[in-house]
């Protein structure tokens, strides 16, 4: 096969197999949410399962990139392309894990009598789900403007962990008998702030392979 | 960045045909520049024009500046061979003569007139040490450069180059006929040679142009496109027909 046909090929196997990666995380990610609000204990162990095999992903998607680097020696926008998915794979496993994080909370506050839900814990959670989709859809249509909307939005994010914080918080000051599982809204608020931070991340990386842009820690601003 | 060699608007022709349309180019001194683009795009013709090689060839003319330290290297009144004493070249193929190691390096200083031996002796040495040749010839100076291994070959003949104390060195492919290993050492001594020297390299591996280079300038169809500094050009091109270049599709 002619050199370009190639590296064509292999690059587009390449978002293909990102997009199969970013499919999975977000069920997690979407599942985990689902199963903390209801507090469904089976599905949030199905996502606790389930996160053996985004990690495997992640470690098929860094050997194909190590082999791109190494076989083709890219430059320009594919050399763009595969540093960008090399650092979205990461990111996207980190939400893997805070997707995780989120469903062993959920274990645990199944065991208890449910503590009511602060209604600014569904809008986080929604902000978060909106963030990881728009990203995807930004790298899936190399659409920089809806990047860097995403990065805009983590304020948002934040101000509803720091609301849910302080709401807790009082509430545990009020009766301290339901500590224990404040504590677990408080971290679970953390878990999914978290995953807006690292949506903030891949819309990072959509943006530097499209224009090439180094926007890293700038992007929030 | 101080300009070493610098083009305005310059035109080139052989004959009718206009290789090169106006070239502007600053090229900086103690640095590497890449010239890079498909065959036939007149990177090796700008290269020919910086020592005005292109003059042994009937028909051509050049029109517009190419500045050297300021000096009009096209004006009437500038001596050819002093020109390329300043500005040594090394081709694509290594060209030893059919003398010995030692001859091949004393030719320079003995044609530019200087008879003391002792002298060229030390030159000779010296060269031979800047290209990293020295300690692998030191033994058999008499032998024929011929008895040489291509890329001990290419470093004779850089070595050769630098004897005459050129301030500017244009390298045509120099490393395309050689091995990996003989090819890192000749990319190995570039950089040693631009503390001393200016360079400029022709250069069809882009890997090479991205591994040597300070800045890298990229030639299609006898215009320059695009010249910036080598990371920038490699990761982040501003021109697509760059781009497209330098990714495999097309040339």
């Amino acid at each position: 096969m002619e050199q370009r046909a190639y590296i064509t090929q292999r690059m587009d196997e390449l978002k293909k197999q990102v997009l199969t990666m970013a499919a999975m995380t977000r069920k997690a990610l979407n599942d985990a949410i689902k199963a903390f609000l209801v507090l469904d204990s089976d599905l949030a162990e199905s996502v606790i399962h389930g996160d053996v095999e985004i990690n495997e992903i992640e470690n098929q998607l860094d050997q194909f990139n190590l082999e791109l680097l190494a076989l083709t020696q890219p430059m320009a926008g594919d050399l763009r392309a595969i540093v960008g998915s090399m650092r979205m794979t990461m990111n996207m496993e980190r939400i893997g894990d805070e997707a995780v994080n989120l469903a062993h909370r959920t274990v645990f506050l199944s065991t208890r009598p449910p503590l009511p839900l602060d209604p600014n814990m569904d809008k986080l959670a929604r902000i978060a789900q909106e963030m990881l989709s728009d990203a995807i859809r930004a790298f899936v249509e190399g659409d920089v403007q809806l990047a860097a909307s995403i990065c805009v939005r983590d304020q948002a994010a934040d101000d509803l962990h720091y609301k849910i914080m302080r709401k807790v918080i009082t509430d545990m000051l009020d009766e301290s008998r339901i500590a224990e599982r404040g504590v677990h809204h408080i971290m679970a608020a953390k878990h999914i702030e978290r995953v807006a931070d690292l949506c903030t991340n891949l819309a990072e990386a959509v943006i530097f392979i499209v224009k090439g842009e180094e926007i890293k820690h700038r992007c929030q601003a | 960045m101080n300009i070493k060699v610098k083009s305005i608007g310059l035109d080139f022709y052989y004959g009718e045909f206009k290789a090169l349309e106006d070239i502007s180019l600053d090229i900086g001194e103690n640095q590497v520049t890449a010239l890079i683009g498909p065959s036939g795009c007149g990177k090796s013709t700008y290269l020919r024009c910086l020592n005005r090689m292109n003059d042994l060839i009937p028909g051509t003319k050049a029109q517009g500046k190419l500045l050297l330290d300021e000096e009009d290297i096209y004006a009437a009144d500038v001596d050819v061979v002093t020109l390329r004493r300043r500005v040594g070249m090394v081709f694509q193929k290594p060209n030893p003569f059919p003398k010995t190691i030692f001859e091949n390096v004393a030719y320079g200083p003995r044609v530019n007139g200087i008879k003391d031996k002792e002298f060229i002796a030390n030159r000779v040495e010296e060269s031979l040490k800047d290209a990293a040749l020295w300690k692998e010839v030191r033994d058999r100076l008499h032998s024929s450069a011929l008895g040489l291994s291509g890329g001990q070959q290419q470093r004779l003949c850089i070595a050769r180059a630098l004897a005459v104390e050129p301030e500017v060195l244009l390298m045509d492919e120099p490393a395309s006929a050689l091995d990996p290993i003989a090819t890192q050492k000749i990319e190995d001594l570039i950089h040693e040679l631009k503390k001393k020297l200016t360079i400029v390299i022709v250069t069809h591996s882009m890997q090479q142009a991205a591994r040597v280079s300070d800045r890298t300038a990229f030639f299609y169809m006898g215009k320059l496109i695009e010249v910036d500094k080598t990371e920038t050009l490699f990761t982040k091109p501003k021109e697509r027909r760059t781009e497209d270049y330098i990714t495999g599709r097309f040339g």
